[in-house]
């Protein structure tokens, strides 16, 4: 088997809401292919998250499976593209789990399929999971850079520095001195995110490890805060990294 | 993998840095790459390990529990045909968590050295193809980043053997 850097395509999704939707619970059913492998695509996210689910994260597990929040689809995509790449023996146990039939109560929990998702899928991470980190990054970045007007303004900056050694030490002191209420994480994210912005020909593969080990920890508070990490971008952005601070425009909520 | 750490922005700023200095760049943009490309990626990053020192990282790679016990048994027992009747698997668990972070929370039928990493595969799983596939796609991420999963190189060339012998 080769490992082949994953080209990301668009599949036809179909969500769990949808999927249960008249179905009894106790039914054994036969999914079509591409509900199974939404399916998997949400334990895979599910896994790759919560890889020991408690009392205490219950609520936020339910949140992803159901999809309640636009940045978990982010790694629901990212593992529905690693299931559709799968080839050999991966792909024939694939195969295997679709001719299959299978209840909704505890699909989530059924130890075919974890195992599946676990030895298949998430046990490749240690050598993918800077492409995840990527992944998430440029998802991330269409979010956030959504407007010719953003993308004016990191063009501007990225002019200002280019060249310039301490680049990154520049940035950083904008996204320190953002008045948006961050967290460390998410500081983290809005440096590496600018850069990827301003300076992608220097992203290196520890920047996306970086990203990739914060967002599977973090998930559930930066789900909770991209709006603000659109808000500290947008200040970093108008500042143009003039020092004076009086200048710098704060945006409004 | 970096799997817990509790740096600031200066910290994590500060290590992108060097990591820079360091560390070839993400050029592939639109080409594809292959295994050993990715996995000479992976190398770099991990040989500027020395880099994270002094920061609070501990880098452990997350792996599931037949996984993790797949690279301990090979380690230990490489160079045996059979495995010795004492094998405690608990004392294993123990390494692996230590070594690895441990993911997978279902133990399903890997009670034993054998079930979980079974010598002569081909005579083991001789009537269960889907087993074997299973055990095959099992060990695919190990032989093909061995560097990456084993610590003690010696077992690793045995280790290729098998893979090569039934993939």
């Amino acid at each position: 088997m080769e490992i082949k850097a994953l080209e990301f395509k668009k599949y036809k999704h179909k969500s769990f809401e949808v999927i249960i939707n008249g179905r009894e619970t106790f039914e054994s059913i036969r999914f079509e292919k591409f509900e199974l492998n939404s399916i998997l695509s949400l334990l895979f996210s599910v896994e790759f998250h919560f890889p020991l689910i408690t009392d205490d994260n219950k609520k936020d597990v339910n949140y992803l499976i159901y999809e309640k929040q636009p940045l978990f689809n982010v790694t629901r995509d990212f593992g529905r593209n690693l299931i559709e790449s799968l080839d050999g023996h991966s792909k024939d146990w694939l195969v295997d789990i679709q001719s299959k039939a299978y209840t909704l109560k505890g699909i989530f929990r059924n130890s075919e399929l974890v195992d599946f998702v676990q030895t298949a899928l998430i046990d490749f991470l240690p050598i993918r999971s800077w492409e995840y980190g990527r992944f998430f990054t440029r998802e991330l970045s269409n979010y956030i850079f959504d407007s010719v007007d953003s993308k004016y303004k990191a063009y501007e900056i990225k002019r200002k520095l280019e060249g310039k050694d301490d680049y990154l030490d520049k940035i950083a002191d904008e996204v320190m001195k953002s008045k948006t209420k961050l967290g460390k994480h998410e500081q983290i994210i809005l440096l590496i995110l600018l850069k990827e912005n301003l300076f992608k020909s220097k992203m290196t593969i520890f920047d996306y490890f970086l990203i990739s080990n914060i967002v599977k920890e973090n998930i559930i508070n930066l789900s909770q805060n991209t709006a603000n990490l659109k808000l500290a971008t947008n200040e970093v952005l108008a500042n143009k990294l003039n020092n004076n601070n009086n200048k710098g425009r704060r945006p409004g909520r | 993998m970096i799997n817990y750490f509790d740096i600031d922005l200066a910290q994590a700023k500060e290590l992108c840095i060097k990591y820079e200095k360091n560390v070839v760049f993400i050029v592939f943009e639109g080409e594809t790459y292959n295994t050993k490309q990715i996995i000479s990626l992976y190398n770099a990053l991990n040989s500027q390990a020395t880099l994270l020192k002094g920061f609070d990282i501990t880098i452990k790679m997350n792996l599931s529990r037949r996984k993790a016990l797949i690279v301990l048994l090979q380690e230990y027992f490489y160079n045996q045909r059979q495995y010795p009747f004492n094998v405690d698997i608990k004392e294993f668990e123990v390494k692996a968590r230590n070594r690895f972070l441990i993911s997978n929370r279902i133990v399903g039928e890997f009670k034993t050295a054998q079930k979980i990493h079974p010598k002569n595969p081909r005579e083991y799983y001789e009537d269960e193809n889907h087993k074997m596939r299973q055990y095959v796609v099992a060990i695919e991420p190990l032989a093909l980043a061995p560097d990456v999963f084993f610590q003690r190189k010696e077992a690793v060339e045995s280790f290729l053997k098998i893979y090569d012998d039934i993939k």
